[in-house]
């Protein structure tokens, strides 16, 4: 089975279940996290988890810290704030409603 | 919310207040190192494991530049860019930046600066709630307003229900005010308000109270409210001011509170210090009190359910039940009260500067368009000098969006700093500008810079800049990319279209310039004429002392007995050539205008005429000959018979064409019994109030035959410097009369100046702007010509290398400026003829269609042109042909 692409907007959604569901992390573990889940059914240029990082800041759901990774290196900690959450509530029951429906649309063709 | 602060923090982070490209970096750094770690872990070698986690990455720079991007605002960096390379090429070319900064900051600056007087004196209304239900309440008599007396205004007052409420403000009679037991730093202004003053004009204290109408009673402790400005001055701003005791003369009053920072009571350009109950009045004036005493100029406050003119109705019938209280209005029929919205206060500054000012707002509107027009002119040669470094952007692959941002980018980046320097200037200047128009008039006016006039300088730069930035910036980057490349400055391919828009400009500015020119003639040449006219009287030679009185020491000095040891004393001063006294005088502040009949003629007919009360020697002194009769002389004292000197006007009004010395007039109340008067004598018309109103009929009588009505004014005949008898005057009052001072003492030309201030004002002003004008359009047809003639420098070579004579170039190029020239006149007099007809309640004696100032200005601007076109022309007739040809 070939790897999917993220499909558009859902990046943002990912991390901010990832930073919800396992406490403050760096980029690199965010990253590594989504494809441990996906289980290889993800193709994730690990470098694009960094804009979407900056876009969530700006929007203020999530917040950084300089902390040190566990190979000793200074690294940003991200962790989700109060709006984030809520936000990723939101944006994540919004999904599922769309998922459903597509979902059965789907069906309905087949 | 979310999107406004990804705004924000994305303008933040194009500030560079947010800067973290090397956290970004290393961030990102730590991320890969994470990565080839874990590949490491896998049994990849550590050269192995970098490469796999760059390519499990992805692209490095492309997520910093992605980064980069995101955090600043979209254009934003392009904009930086462009803002540094324009100001690379303006330091490049100093001269150039320089003559187009100093254009446009001149251009602005006077609509600045203009705008910034126009505001505060005419278009801004008094700082207090609702201010357009303010009305002004005035009686008109014979079409002029006239003030209340304090019974009368009491009475109205009381007993009307039309408006929220009729107050009103009067100056406390000049005394010395003492300031909690000191002399303060300067002469204080004070009012006496109404009770009500405060809250219907709408405004509260900044500290304590105002007072109110429980302050006005005559039983009230007596309270004073003060301005901010006083409560700065003499307090340091600080609280303990209030509590405080000031004094004038017998009342004591205590500080209450203090106005707001912007309010200034009711008149525009007046800034009293102190307000005090009107009640108080009683104890310091009392005479203000009568009857006979009409000094209040009250306002009220229309009520929300009551219309203006319904409003007016009301009053009206109220002020014809209640006239008796006012003595002068007991028997004249002809008396309406009207109201007048007063948005903008009381005072006349609003109505007599509110025309001038806007005709100079035209006039300086016109000359920013000269300015614009010198600027786009500019950027045109620019662009054309520029054109090999246009093709070249272009053939490297610049779009011409990119070329076009980049140019305008340049025009705003000058119209920035002319703007800025423009401000400065309007500030500097705006404060001698009022100064200039109010002279006479101890004027204070807050020329705050506030908001709107940094609005208006900023959208002003904004228009030139796009109006005139915008053709020269399309004409430079329509270049065609080879044809640029290959020949450099040979071709002239789209040289065509520059030229036709840089014409344009040039006949819109001599336009322009003719029409400013033509104006600014006019009003000088209307205000030469006003105070160069026969005035009747010598008013350069003669100085005029006014006398201050107290009422509470008036008596000596109503006396016949003190007026002619006056009379003498001032005769004794040295050096003078003939001196006199008088009441009522020309240009003077006070007028007495009974009216006269013919003896016999019905009773109810007769004419107003102007009496002006004089001692021996007074036509002598002012220079007012005699054209029939005799003048008045010291054998025409009390108890002998009643004579009058009449003008020429009086006499056509009275007697027609027949000779008047003999007849007789009768006048009314001064004179009751209505006595007969014989005119003995028949002088030319003189100018009595303002010199340029019709003349009015004046007759003039012996003082001691008639009522007088205050102390006389000092009328003295002198040669030379008026400022070396200042002193010996200032000695022989202060040692006559120690209760009289001098309150204004001047020549009458001065007095007449300030008359005619508004006259002044455009006359100087226009002129000053239409040089200004002909200096921008002078230098705008310099740079054009001199421009053309460098990009022909290769044609020129080649015309005189083949034998062409260097007088018949010079006449060529000058064709060309002659052209450009005479088309903008020939514009400029259709549209001046147009637009002049708004000066004609300004023009005295001048038509605004006056030939002789246009030709004389189309004269004047053809010589300039011709001048600012001769020098660049000769230069090219002087090209040695050889240099010429080679310059490659």
């Amino acid at each position: 089975l070939k790897p999917v692409e993220v499909p558009y907007g859902t990046l943002d959604l990912m991390v901010l279940k990832t930073l919800d569901s396992l406490g403050p992390l760096h980029g690199y573990g965010i990253a590594r996290r989504i494809e441990q889940v996906s289980q290889g059914s993800l193709a994730l240029n690990q470098g694009t988890i960094h804009p979407a990082l900056l876009r969530l800041e700006q929007k203020g759901w999530i917040s950084s810290k300089w902390g040190v990774s566990e190979n000793n290196r200074r690294a940003r900690f991200y962790s989700i704030t109060k709006s984030g959450r809520k936000q990723l509530t939101a944006e994540a029951e919004n999904w599922s409603r769309a998922v459903a429906v597509l979902g059965r649309l789907l069906e309905d063709e087949s | 919310m979310t999107t406004m602060r990804v705004w924000i923090v994305r303008l933040l982070g194009s500030l560079g207040l947010r800067s973290r490209d090397a956290d970004v970096a290393e961030d990102i750094q730590a991320h890969l190192d994470l990565l080839a770690d874990e590949f490491q872990r896998q049994g990849m070698s550590a050269g192995d494991a970098r490469l796999a986690a760059r390519r499990q990455f992805g692209g490095v720079a492309a997520v910093q530049e992605q980064y980069r991007e995101q955090r600043r605002l979209p254009g934003l960096d392009v904009l930086a860019q462009d803002i540094r390379y324009a100001l690379r090429t303006m330091g490049r070319a100093p001269g150039f930046t320089a003559i187009a900064v100093l254009t446009l900051a001149l251009g602005i600056g006077a609509n600045t600066a203009i705008f910034q007087v126009l505001y505060s004196l005419v278009i801004k209304p008094l700082p207090v709630r609702d201010p357009h239900q303010l009305v002004d309440v005035q009686p008109m008599h014979n079409g002029s307003g006239q003030s209340f007396s304090y019974p009368l205004l009491r009475e109205m007052s009381a007993r009307q229900t039309a408006v929220q409420g009729i107050f009103v403000s009067g100056a406390v009679t000049r005394g010395e005010w003492i300031v909690d037991g000191r002399k303060p730093s300067t002469a204080v202004d004070g009012r006496m308000a109404t009770g009500n003053y405060f809250a219907l004009l709408g405004t509260d204290a900044q500290v304590g109270r105002v007072f109110t109408e429980t302050d006005d009673r005559p039983s009230a402790i007596p309270v004073a409210v003060i301005s901010d400005a006083f409560w700065r001055r003499e307090f340091g701003a600080r609280t303990d001011a209030l509590g405080k005791v000031l004094s004038i003369k017998n009342v004591h009053v205590t500080v209450v509170g203090v106005t707001r920072r912007e309010f200034f009571g009711d008149t525009v350009g007046s800034y009293p210090d102190v307000w005090i109950p009107l009640s108080l009045v009683s104890q310091l004036d009392p005479n203000s009190m009568s009857a006979g005493t009409v000094w209040l100029q009250p306002m009220a406050r229309l009520r929300p359910d009551v219309t203006l003119p319904q409003a007016e109705a009301q009053l009206d019938a109220l002020f014809r039940q209640l006239r008796h209280l006012t003595i002068q209005w007991k028997d004249v029929s002809d008396d309406r009260l009207t109201l007048l919205p007063a948005a903008h206060g009381l005072g006349s500054l609003h109505e007599e500067f509110g025309r001038p000012l806007w005709i100079l707002m035209g006039i300086v509107g016109m000359l920013a368009l000269i300015a614009c027009c010198n600027l786009a002119n500019l950027l045109l040669a620019r662009a054309t000098a520029r054109t090999h470094e246009m093709g070249v952007r272009l053939a490297v692959g610049a779009t011409r969006d990119r070329l076009l941002r980049q140019l305008l980018t340049e025009s705003a980046l000058l119209a920035v700093i002319g703007a800025a320097l423009a401000f400065l200037l309007a500030r500097a200047t705006a404060t001698a500008l009022v100064q200039l128009a109010t002279i006479g008039q101890d004027l204070k006016l807050s020329l705050d810079a506030d908001w709107r006039i940094a609005a208006f300088t900023g959208s002003i730069a904004l228009v030139a800049v796009f109006v005139f930035g915008l053709a020269p910036a399309v004409a430079a980057t329509r270049v065609g990319v080879s044809s640029t490349l290959q020949s450099g400055r040979r071709t002239h391919t789209g040289a065509r279209s520059r030229h036709l828009t840089s014409n344009a400009f040039v006949v819109a500015q001599v336009m322009l310039c003719l029409m400013l020119v033509a104006g600014a003639s006019l009003l000088t040449r209307s205000f030469w004429k006003l105070t160069h006219q026969d005035f009747g009287y010598q008013p350069e030679r003669v100085l005029t002392a006014n006398l201050d009185f107290d009422f509470r020491n008036m008596k000596p000095y109503f006396t016949p007995v003190f007026r002619q040891r006056l009379y003498e004393h001032v005769r004794a001063i040295p050096g003078i050539r003939n001196a006199s006294l008088s009441m009522g005088g020309p240009l003077g502040n006070m007028s007495d205008t009974p009216r006269f009949t013919l003896p016999g003629s019905a009773s109810d007919g007769g004419y107003e005429v102007t009496l002006i009360r004089v001692y021996p020697n007074y036509f002598e002194t002012m220079g007012i000959p005699i054209l029939a009769g005799r003048s008045i002389n010291k054998d025409d004292r009390k108890g002998a018979p009643h004579v009058a000197v009449i003008t020429e006007t009086t006499a056509r009004t009275f007697f027609g064409g027949e000779n008047p010395i003999g007849r007789v007039l009768t006048g009314d109340r001064q004179f009751d019994p209505a006595p007969a008067i014989q005119v003995i004598g028949v002088s030319p018309d003189v100018r009595y109030r303002n010199p340029r109103e019709p003349f009015k009929n004046v007759v003039f009588v012996p003082m001691e035959q008639v009522r007088a009505f205050s102390v006389p004014e000092i009328v003295l005949q002198i040669d030379g410097d008026a400022s070396s008898f200042i002193e010996p005057l200032r000695r022989t009052v202060k040692d006559i009369a120690p209760g009289l001072s001098i309150w204004r003492l001047e020549t009458l030309s001065e007095t007449a100046l300030v008359r005619l201030r508004r006259e002044r004002l455009l006359a100087w002003l226009s002129a000053a702007f239409g040089a200004l004008a002909l200096i921008l359009a002078s230098i705008g047809l310099y740079g054009v010509v001199s421009y053309r003639v460098k990009l022909r420098t290769q044609e020129i070579g080649i015309r005189l290398a083949l034998g062409a004579h260097p007088q018949r170039l010079r006449a060529m190029l000058l064709r060309e400026v002659l052209q450009m020239v005479g088309l903008g006149l020939a514009a400029g007099v259709l549209a001046t003829l147009a637009l002049t007809g708004l000066l004609s309640t300004i023009l005295y004696e001048l038509s605004p269609r006056d030939p002789v100032t246009l030709v004389s200005a189309a004269v004047l601007l053809t010589a300039v042109a011709l001048v600012a076109g001769f020098v660049p022309a000769r230069r090219a007739s002087r090209l040695d042909p050889m240099t010429a040809l080679r310059r490659e």
